[in-house]
């Protein structure tokens, strides 16, 4: 190669380095038409290009719960607006009981109304009912119970306290016209099909590009400016719910997960990618499960939720 | 009380060598501290001349945005004032990917149904995304990244004052049904879940929606549903906006339009 | 002239602590601090167990041991007595509030407020018009029975919660007491282990170290092995009901509520309610501050004391406090720790919102038995066997008046015993001021009554009050000994000892004095003193009786 193409190579190579460096200066730069848009996470979990199957949501198809305006303005309707307020706002309204930073509303979507995400109104007329957990028929005050004891790690108000009469109130007024011992859409959470075991790596790949925006990078949640409360609720650590709840176990969280995250595009992730994130999130660290004693945990460590 | 003993010299001597460090410690570290006013300072002035004088021929940020960012109800210009920094930054970043040669395609609006369907969701938005608007396309096109996180830091320290605007009480209990409950038999989850119960939103990615005229929010509910406006992270309002009905979006820009906002201003660290 | 403005009557009347502000030296403060700050940390497990008690959530039991208290050390007239949440007073408020709310509801807390409100108006408008003396006469066999049978109420109503089982409250005793047994395979043993330990704990520390402070030592032996047993077993296994956390705030504005969706239904129930709180909180703060006076030779002004307690629960009201009186455990303690002015209990009550801040993450474990525990033990505190026994014993009315109250209280409701208890007291001093003394002297005795040139007659002493009640006595009397001589002797009626002589009687003693005359007899009358001539020139009874038959005694 003579000096005059070495010249001109250089030239080249020199221009075409400084255009881009120059492009890169822009803002924003050009994306070519056929670039794929990048992606934050190599390998792939599925083609984003797949359009997913939904449900779909036509009118009729859920029960519909009163609206809130509607709450009657007597006494039994003061008692369903204080079941409303601790339902809505765990934190202040029965802060006795309360053991970490959850509300009801944290899981039990939308005030207890949302289809899939275990409504109230799907739930008050299947009670009293046999629970495999308990082993035993429990009236919906138990139920409502254990829901303080395990996923909100507190300690549970007894049956004739205000607050659980007001949140019977409550449960009762939304299930209004709902038939009573009748399994209705929406009420359970959907199956899965598994094909491999879930994979707490892959998992955290979910997590990390899907769920990480809302509950944080260590899935601790995300605190408002003024730091009394949670904006987005924390899935593990101190303040989470304990290794007792129903959501704890990987199937149940899975279903959740599924049919209802991220938040407003429920039944968007494949079944797999649900089991592996809830895989990621059931190996974390959190309270410990209140039907153990500290001693017999130790010795005879559980490995999950019966 | 018993007489206390002199210490021994060996102690007397590591103890005034702490405190002497621990004394040189702080001052080192109120001088560095020092040291980011400055950079604040800088960023807020180099904001300020472009907010104000604008930037290659291009209009000024005030021109539209108003003197103190207070926004520009009749042109349907937002607030900027008070917004998060990340998020302007975000925003403007978004404005500078052209839209049209990346080759999105604008779907036509859904008008009032009396049965919104449910629309498959593409997952080909797991992208940096896009913004559509003509003139901010423009002009941040002529900004470089120093530049735009400048005026974003100048503006997120204004201070601003919104009073409500009132409404009639039918359209705000539908408005605030919507944010407080949103439509659960849709899947529509609830505008306070991630904007908050006052709709003063959180962090980079949840803007404050309270505090913007209601004209501006229905035109952003309006340009998410057709794709103009793509820079949501996994399509999350993409989703949203699909679903409500032309009536749904002007009764929650009532409700949060309804809500009283002030601030005083200010700066937190860049 | 320089007045001290300190040193005026009045502004003592108004000020009633500057009384003992001087007494304040280096030794009594001292003294004062520590039996202050004893008695406060002491009384933290009493304070909320009498709130659930009262049916109300347990901040509000704190509140009604830190504020009146202060109030009532204040303006109160005794220096040893100690405010607070009253067992007897806590039973009352559960049921004049229980038909027209469900215990801690909103509803149950505004009617508490607005009672006490309505309850330190009464109070206060006794001690204005100076009625405080009427409570040194309730009487004394109404208050065993009432406060032994609150005694009852409590171990009756608490039995269910001891063992975990959730009893309804609103009950008549005999049924919440049954719903217990009846449900005792329902039992939780863990709880019942737990309230079981706290109650023997308690027991035994009061048998066999009586210095010991044993409610505080028994609280901390229950929530301990509740602590230990949800460690071993897990706490979702043993299932003990606990407190909770507590939401305190440091001045807990409320006021009373006379709206009208607040106040006109249970508008009956709250003034009666009122009257027999404000009635039963003064009596038992006489008792108290008269014990106290007893010991320390204090003299007090029990108007004054009235006026503390109006004062107290009227701050309390708008302090979110339930109604509060003189309580007898913490006064005697107080008063056996040395403490010399009422500086203690102020500082009692400080000391108690000192602990609660500190000691909340506790407070929360606290479980509901070892609750119930501390309550049968307040209960069997006030069950007292040989003072039973003992009136029991004695033939007459006291027996009647006890077995009549207890049975009202029991069955009928501590309300309901208020009332017949405020009702008997009345009927047992009316009958005992109505019966004079009439007595039949005989021999020299009645020589030197008779006039010289008397031989024979009829000479009675009449000693006592005589007023309307009493006229019975007197007519059947003077009809007996008329019937027997036929109004023709000398009838003398002996009332050097008379102690109160109304126009009726003084009517009635006329008109027997002109009966005699008209049938050939006399009557003659002998006084001690001219006290009485008014009244005698007035009914006409000198007249009837004629000057020479009315005599003063030479000799007192």
């Amino acid at each position: 190669m003579n000096s005059f193409s070495k010249s001109v190579i250089l030239s080249a190579v020199s221009i075409l380095c400084t255009l881009h460096v120059a492009k890169a200066e822009k803002l924003g730069g050009e994306l070519d038409s056929l670039e794929v848009r990048p992606t934050l996470v190599k390998p792939q979990l599925s083609l984003p290009t797949k359009l997913t199957e939904v449900h779909v949501a036509s009118p009729g198809e859920f029960f519909v719960p009163p609206n809130v305006a509607d709450i009657p303005n007597d006494k039994y309707g003061d008692m369903v607006r204080m079941g409303r307020e601790i339902f809505v706002n765990t934190q202040i309204s029965a802060g006795r009981y309360v053991g970490n930073a959850l509300n009801c509303q944290s899981c039990h979507l939308q005030e207890g109304r949302k289809p899939y995400a275990m409504p109230i109104w799907g739930a008050f007329g299947m009670y009293p009912m046999f629970r495999n957990k308990t082993r035993s028929v429990v009236t919906y005050e138990q139920r409502i119970q254990d829901c303080f004891r395990f996923s909100l790690n507190g300690i549970p108000p007894s049956v004739d306290s205000p607050e659980m009469q007001a949140l019977v109130a409550y449960s009762h007024w939304l299930s209004r016209g709902a038939p009573i011992g009748v399994e209705l859409p929406g009420r359970s959470l959907p199956g899965l099909m598994r094909t491999e075991d879930p994979s707490p790596q892959r998992g955290e790949i979910v997590y990390t590009t899907r769920c990480a925006m809302c509950h944080g990078e260590l899935g601790l949640g995300k605190k408002t400016a003024d730091g009394t409360q949670y904006a987005f609720p924390p899935l593990w650590g101190p303040d989470s719910f304990n290794k007792g709840a129903g959501i704890f176990r990987v199937r149940t969280a899975a279903q959740y997960i599924k049919a209802n995250m991220p938040l407003g595009q429920g039944f968007t992730i494949s079944d797999q990618e649900a089991l592996d994130v809830a895989a990621y999130i059931w190996i974390q660290d959190r309270p410990k499960d209140p039907r153990v004693g500290y001693i017999l945990d130790f010795l005879l460590p559980r490995t999950g939720a019966p | 009380m018993r007489y206390l003993a002199m210490p021994s010299k060996p102690v007397l001597f590591t103890a005034a060598a702490l405190i002497a460090a621990g004394v040189i410690f702080g001052v080192i570290f109120w001088l560095t501290s020092r040291a980011n006013d400055t950079t604040t300072f800088a960023l807020l002035h180099t904001g300020k001349t472009i907010a104000e004088n604008g930037r290659d021929g291009q209009p000024a940020c005030v021109q539209c945005h108003g003197g103190n960012g207070e926004g520009n109800r009749a042109m349907g210009a937002p607030r900027l004032a008070g917004m998060p920094a990340g998020y302007l930054e975000k925003q403007l970043h978004d404005f500078a990917r052209n839209p049209l040669k990346a080759g999105v395609t604008l779907d036509p609006i859904a008008h009032d149904y009396n049965k919104t369907p449910k629309i498959q969701v593409d997952l080909t938005a797991l992208t940096p995304g896009v913004r559509r608007v003509d003139a901010m396309n423009a002009i941040s096109a002529t900004l470089n990244a120093q530049e735009v996180k400048a005026v974003a830091f100048y503006f997120s320290s204004l201070g601003y004052n919104f009073t409500a605007i009132p409404s009639d009480p039918e359209t705000l209990a539908r408005g605030e049904d919507l944010a407080l409950r949103g439509k659960p038999e849709y899947g529509i989850p609830a505008c306070a879940s991630c904007h908050g119960a006052d709709g003063k939103g959180y962090g980079n990615h949840f803007p404050p929606i309270a505090g913007q005229a209601p004209e501006y929010i229905v035109q952003q509910l309006n340009q998410w549903q057709t794709g103009a406006r793509d820079n949501d992270q996994m399509a999350l309002m993409r989703n949203i906006a699909e679903q409500l009905t032309d009536g749904d979006k002007i009764n929650v820009a009532a409700y949060f339009a309804n809500i009283a906002v002030s601030s005083t201003g200010g700066v937190s660290s860049p | 002239m320089a007045v001290n403005l300190l040193k005026h009557p009045a502004i003592g009347k108004l000020f009633p602590f500057l009384a003992w502000k001087g007494m304040l030296d280096a030794t009594t403060l001292r003294i004062d601090i520590l039996a202050g700050i004893t008695a406060g940390l002491l009384s933290l497990p009493q304070a909320i167990a009498l709130a659930v008690l009262a049916g109300m959530p347990p901040e509000y039991g704190l509140y009604t041991s830190i504020f009146p208290v202060i109030v009532a050390a204040l303006f109160g007239s005794s220096w040893h007595a100690m405010s607070g949440p009253n067992t007897a007073l806590c039973i009352l408020i559960s049921f004049s509030l229980a038909p027209y709310a469900s215990q801690q509801t909103p509803d149950w807390v505004q009617y508490a407020i607005t009672l006490t409100f309505l309850a330190a108006l009464i109070q206060l408008t006794f001690g204005l018009l100076r009625l405080g003396v009427i409570f040194n006469y309730f009487s004394h066999t109404v208050m065993v029975a009432l406060v032994t049978c609150v005694g009852i109420i409590i171990i009756l109503q608490q039995i269910g919660n001891l063992g975990g089982l959730i009893v309804n409250n609103g009950l008549p005793i005999e049924d919440a007491f049954l719903q217990a047994i009846y449900n005792f395979h329902f039992v939780n043993p863990y709880a019942l282990a737990v309230g079981v330990s706290t109650l023997v704990t308690g027991m035994l520390i009061k048998h066999y170290r009586k210095n010991w402070p044993h409610l505080i030592i028994s609280v901390v032996v229950g929530t301990l092995l509740a602590l230990l047993l949800d460690l071993l077993f897990g706490s979702a296994n043993t299932r003990i009901d606990k407190l909770g956390t507590l939401s305190l705030s440091a001045f807990p504005f409320s006021a009373p509520d006379f709206s009208v969706q607040h106040f006109s239904e249970a508008r009956e129930g709250l003034l009666s309610g009122a009257f027999l709180v404000a009635f039963l909180g003064l009596m038992q703060s006489a008792v108290i501050a008269r014990a106290m006076a007893v010991r320390s030779g204090q003299a007090i002004n029990i108007n004054q004391e009235v006026i503390g307690q109006g004062l107290s629960n009227l701050a309390g009201s708008f302090l979110s406090c339930f109604p509060s009186c003189g309580s007898f455990n913490r006064s005697a303690s107080n008063i056996e720790s040395g403490a010399r002015t009422p500086l203690s209990a102020i500082v009692s009550a400080f000391a108690l919102a000192a602990l609660v801040v500190f000691a909340a993450p506790l407070v929360r474990q606290l479980p509901v038995a070892v609750m119930a525990g501390v309550l049968i033990l307040v209960g069997m505190g006030l069950v007292k066997p040989s003072d039973i026994m003992h009136i029991l014993r004695v033939r007459g009315d006291s027996r009647v008046v006890f077995v009549l109250t207890s049975l009202t209280t029991l069955f009928g409701g501590l309300d309901q015993g208020v009332f017949l208890g405020i009702a008997l007291s009345i009927i047992i001093y009316l009958r005992a001021t109505s019966k004079p003394e009439i007595e039949i002297l005989v021999g020299d005795d009645a020589r030197q009554y008779l006039p010289a040139e008397v031989e024979s007659g009829t000479v009675l002493q009449i000693s006592g009050s005589l007023f309307f009640g009493s006229l019975p006595a007197l007519e059947r009397v003077i009809g007996d000994v008329g019937k027997q001589d036929h109004f023709r002797e000398i009838l003398v009626l002996s009332g050097e000892h008379i102690e109160h002589l109304d126009a009726t009687t003084a009517e009635f003693l006329a008109r027997e004095a002109a009966r005699r005359k008209n049938k050939g007899g006399r009557m003659i009358l002998w006084l001690r003193n001219h006290n009485l001539d008014n009244l005698i020139l007035e009914s006409g009874l000198r007249t009837a009786l004629g000057d020479e038959n009315i005599f003063y005694s030479k000799a007192g």
